[in-house]
């Protein structure tokens, strides 16, 4: 049986939020219960959001582990030329591990 | 204990945070994150490259909060170099050296390496299992010509997240 909650917003973002559900097509409280949805279910991010500059998040959950994996490395690569050459130095009494 | 994360946990990891189906081994990865503190998890330059510069979720900066760089120190490309020479790939021979030949700051670091490499590579485990014996007589004969801190190297385990979190 559904009960009511009453969520308090700036006018700023209650104008905003109805624009933008306008632009789905959807009234906003189906927006918003879709949203709380997710988010109970620990989808805290919208599925067209950016992932990286080319990939939506959906577009990344939709990977096989194999394409994905595929991806890393690529990045991995990309990342060592990157990074260079780092050389830290320890100090003599650095612990080793136990 | 200490442990540096290979990119195969960092991006279960981070498929689990941004909601992905939470399999058997994203589980497992995440209880990793969550079960240890910063100063017990380490992740490589790479690995911070790619959370910072590449994607672009808020989650990677939760996973950055969670865990410490590990950066390489002058006898890192050495033993890497030792590695590769015993049949390990070029990305792999040098993370278990830096997982050996590594500290927590640039200058005069606290530590020197970590406990152990979490991977969900069980070929390169398997590599490094059978390889063992003669890594650490290797290991041993090189470090024993370093200096302080150096001379103190000593080998990682090499495991999977749930091997780790099923030991504590």
């Amino acid at each position: 049986m559904p009960t009511t909650m009453t969520i308090r917003l700036d006018a700023e973002i209650q104008e905003a939020l109805r624009h933008k559900s306008r632009q789905l097509h959807l009234d906003a409280e189906t927006a918003v219960v879709q949203l709380i949805r997710d988010f109970v279910k620990g989808r805290l991010l919208l599925a067209d959001q950016e992932f990286t500059e080319k990939l939506t998040v959906a577009e990344y959950l939709a990977l096989s582990d194999e394409q994905e994996a595929a991806l890393w490395d690529r990045w991995y690569r990309e990342a060592d030329r990157r990074v260079g050459t780092i050389i830290a130095e320890a100090s003599p009494d650095a612990l080793p591990p136990r | 204990m200490r442990y540096l994360l290979d990119k195969s946990v960092v991006r279960r990891c981070l498929r689990g945070l941004i909601g992905g189906t939470l399999t058997d081994d994203v589980r497992h990865s995440l209880r990793l994150l969550r079960t240890f503190t910063p100063d017990e998890l380490y992740i490589s330059l790479q690995t911070l490259h790619i959370l910072t510069h590449i994607i672009k979720v808020p989650q990677a900066r939760f996973i950055i909060a969670r865990t410490t760089v590990l950066y390489p120190v002058k006898y890192t490309k050495r033993w890497a170099r030792r590695l590769r020479e015993m049949g390990f790939k070029r990305e792999d021979a040098y993370l278990l050296s830096l997982a050996t030949f590594s500290t927590d700051q640039l200058k005069e670091g606290r530590i020197l390496g970590v406990n152990g490499f979490v991977t969900y590579d069980y070929h390169l485990q398997n590599h490094f299992l059978a390889l063992q014996p003669q890594l650490e007589i290797r290991l041993r004969r090189m470090a024993a010509r370093l200096s302080p801190p150096y001379n103190r190297a000593s080998l990682p385990t090499v495991n999977t997240p749930d091997q780790i979190t099923s030991s504590t």
